[in-house]
């Protein structure tokens, strides 16, 4: 019963994380949910149960904090994990943090330090116990930064170059890592955003996740559009990129949301 | 405008703004009096589910199931889950809601809400007799309801005005598989079609009949099925086509309807074994179908009135329809049972209940439904509000006697569209 292995998700109540979560839990998956909130990992893991999960354990931990990310590391050597997923982070408020640009420190120490501790903390623990895949949420958002969220753009981006150097390492020791660049998702962190319609819903990022993984790739666009798209803007000049995504007016007052 | 925040008619056409919800909350949004309204997943056709001078809470990401007992079918669930996501969960261990409407994509909180009725009332009742148990969250914080309280019967039915529902716990029922064995009978006219409806009724748990609104006898087809004892499962279908953009309204004229429903009575009438989507959900299987109405939208319709009055009553707005060069393409009937809603404000009671559907012509289109709808009123029938864009207060008031029971029962931070032209909370009397 035991012998099973368990996907093990950072950032277990995530929108993107729980969709993937429930397609798996139909197949009968089990499941250990890392997360900062007791009360949304609960909800999240009675879900993944009442939809087939043979299993789901949940830990809490503010992943912001490295000796959370300890405490819990603690508690999972002897898990065998099958998928490893990192789908925490924030996306913050731009002119938000323009404002108050300490702000700046705690989504990088979020998205961008601590996720790269987290990532060095387990690789041995990967390497001993082997894994099926590990998956880090990355974005579009990293691959050319703009005005309306470069800070978000640029922990993206620098996740990006760590992943890379830690898909070479992990190669080495026998452990395949996933890193998708996603394109906008209708998600709790991008419900105030007027996303348009090229936004997917998280169940079909979820399906694109699934075959992705059955994949040998390690760098994805889901949906793929966006990496061509990308190969476009990446390369255009600053002046037409610029045209193309003008810097706003600072709001003054943002919105609650 | 956010476009997805239409109701299902698309008509009214008014901007609409919303707070979405992915977790339950804990209190109530801060906000003025009458600030927020509750919103599933909008298939109401007309404005109960709108809020123009407020705000909408978006509930359908706030779907997590709660609990589900494989032994015994009872599934409790976040209010924002559809019934499609329930279905998934659910049909492939046996169990299957004991009652649905016609499309899947409703959220259990919008079927609470309105107190929804399916083609087997005759034999089910309707939704709000399956829930065991609610979460209610009003200004003053939770409350778990039941049966046995006056909020829970104020809330079955209670248009989102009682406060936001949190959660449902629902007995499902126990299903062999996903198939019907189905059978469409054929009737020449509507007289046929009455004298026959017990005896139909005897044999299959669900039954309705379409009616060619063309035709001056009233021809049509009635879809009776039970569910099939054969286990044999299979992979559910998903909705596939989809219409990406409104129609052009030449769509809709009367040359088009006239062969849409030649063709539907032509089509072959005997037994078949159907999958349950294929029986219950029509309609589902074309995503955004009503966006063939055009940019003008359309409304909806739908009535009960008494058995003894029904035949009269049946026919002459069938009649009054015609005349006026307005039938509608789909027009449904099928009887009540005897039990009659729990809520309320429900409308379900002992009766023949007709929804017809109309292209939004305009004026001239809301004038022939006044007219219907005084057809029905003096019969002592009444309007389903999920279904409405336009009816009276009056109206509203003879089709509901349990308004003065639910009025103390409404929680002030909410309001809606619909409520504002049928009641307005000034008139507690
Ligand atoms: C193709 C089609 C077929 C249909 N067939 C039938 C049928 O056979 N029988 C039938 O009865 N109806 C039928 N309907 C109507 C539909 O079932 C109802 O309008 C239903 O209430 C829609 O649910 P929703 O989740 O979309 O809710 P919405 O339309 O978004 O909202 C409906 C009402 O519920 C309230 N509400 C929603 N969520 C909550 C909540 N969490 N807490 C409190 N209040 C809430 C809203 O305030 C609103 O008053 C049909 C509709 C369509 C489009
Ligand atoms: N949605 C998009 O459009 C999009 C696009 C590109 C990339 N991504 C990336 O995809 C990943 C998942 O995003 P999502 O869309 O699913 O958003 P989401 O639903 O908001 O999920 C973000 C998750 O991060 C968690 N989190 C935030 N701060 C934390 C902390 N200090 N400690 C532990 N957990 C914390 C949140 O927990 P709580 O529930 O407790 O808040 C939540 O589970 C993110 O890395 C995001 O950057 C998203």
């Amino acid at each position: 019963m035991s012998d099973q292995r368990e996907h093990v998700v950072f950032g277990g109540t995530s929108g993107i994380a729980m969709a993937w979560c429930r397609l798996e839990a139909e197949k009968g998956a089990a499941f250990r949910l890392v997360g900062r909130s007791g009360e949304r990992l609960e909800a999240a893991a009675a879900d993944l149960l009442a939809r087939g999960a043979s299993s789901c354990h949940t830990h809490q931990a503010d992943l912001a904090c490295t000796e959370e990310i300890d405490a819990v590391l603690e508690t999972l050597p002897h898990t065998r994990p099958s998928v490893v997923l990192l789908a925490h982070g924030l996306l913050g408020d731009q002119a938000e943090i323009e404002q108050r640009p300490a702000l700046a420190l705690e989504l990088l120490r979020l998205n961008l330090d601590c996720s790269i501790y987290l990532l060095l903390r387990i690789t041995p623990w990967l390497e001993e116990k082997g894994c099926r895949r590990l998956v880090v949420l990355g974005s579009v958002a990293g691959d050319r930064g703009r005005a309306e969220n470069s800070v978000y753009g640029a922990s993206k981006a620098g996740l990006e170059a760590f992943c890379s150097g830690l898909a070479a390492r992990l190669e080495a020791g026998g452990v395949k890592l996933l890193f998708v660049k996603a394109g906008p998702v209708r998600t709790a962190m991008t419900a105030h955003l007027d996303l348009g319609p090229a936004a997917i819903e998280s169940k079909g990022f979820a399906r694109r996740l699934q075959r992705a993984l059955r994949s040998q790739r390690v760098f994805v666009y889901i949906p793929r559009r966006w990496g061509l798209i990308f190969l476009v803007l990446r390369h255009l000049p600053f002046r037409v990129f610029l045209r193309l995504f003008p810097a706003r007016q600072a709001r003054t007052s943002a919105s609650d949301g | 405008m956010k476009e997805q925040l239409l109701s299902w008619g698309r008509w009214p056409r008014r901007p609409q703004e919303g707070l979405p919800l992915h977790w339950l909350p804990r209190r109530l949004p801060e906000g003025p009096l009458g600030q927020w309204l509750p919103r599933g997943l909008g298939r109401s056709y007309g404005d109960c589910c709108l809020h123009s001078d407020g705000r909408l809470l978006l509930t359908a990401s706030m779907d997590h199931i709660l609990s589900f007992e494989r032994q015994t079918g009872v599934l409790r669930a976040e209010a924002g889950l559809s019934l499609d996501a329930l279905l998934q969960v659910c049909l492939p261990s046996g169990w299957f809601p004991a009652v649905t409407p016609g499309t899947r994509f409703v959220t259990l909180g919008g079927a609470v809400a309105n107190d929804v009725h399916g083609k087997n009332h005759h034999r089910a009742g309707s939704f709000g007799h399956h829930v065991r148990r609610i979460g209610l969250l009003r200004r003053e914080g939770l409350l778990v309801l039941g049966p046995e309280d006056a909020l829970f019967r104020a809330t079955i039915g209670g248009l989102g005005l009682t406060g936001l529902i949190l959660w449902v716990e629902l007995q499902l029922q126990a299903v062999k598989g996903p198939w019907f064995d189905a059978e469409a009978i054929r009737f020449g006219s509507l007289d046929e079609f009455l004298d026959r409806e017990e005896e139909i009724n005897r044999h299959y748990a669900y039954t309705a009949a379409w009616v060619d609104g063309f035709s001056a006898e009233g021809r049509g087809v009635c879809f009776c099925g039970n569910h099939s004892q054969d286990r044999d499962a299979a992979a559910l279908p998903r909705p596939r086509m989809g219409v990406p953009a409104e129609a052009p309204d030449w769509l809709l004229n009367p040359l088009g309807q006239r062969l849409f429903n030649e063709l539907y009575y032509r089509k072959p009438a005997g037994r078949s074994r159907v999958h349950a989507f294929s029986f219950l959900y029509p309609l589902d299987a074309l995503n955004g179908w009503n966006r063939l109405y055009g940019r003008r939208g359309f409304q909806q319709w739908q009535c009960v009135v008494p058995r003894a009055a029904g035949r009269g009553v049946l026919k002459e707005v069938l009649k009054r329809t015609r005349s006026a060069g307005e039938a509608s393409y789909l027009a449904l009937l099928k009887s009540f049972g005897e039990r009659s809603s729990p809520g309320m404000l429900g409308f379900c009671r002992p009766g023949w209940t007709l929804a017809l559907d109309f292209p939004m012509r305009g004026p001239s289109t809301s004038r022939m439904l006044r007219e219907l709808s005084g057809i029905v009123m003096q019969a002592g029938g009444a309007l389903y509000p999920a279904k409405d864009a336009q009816m009276s207060d009056s109206d509203f008031r003879a089709g509901t006697p349990g308004l003065q029971e639910f009025l103390p029962h409404r929680e002030t931070a909410f309001q809606s569209d619909f409520w504002q032209r049928v009641a307005g909370d000034e008139r507690r009397e």
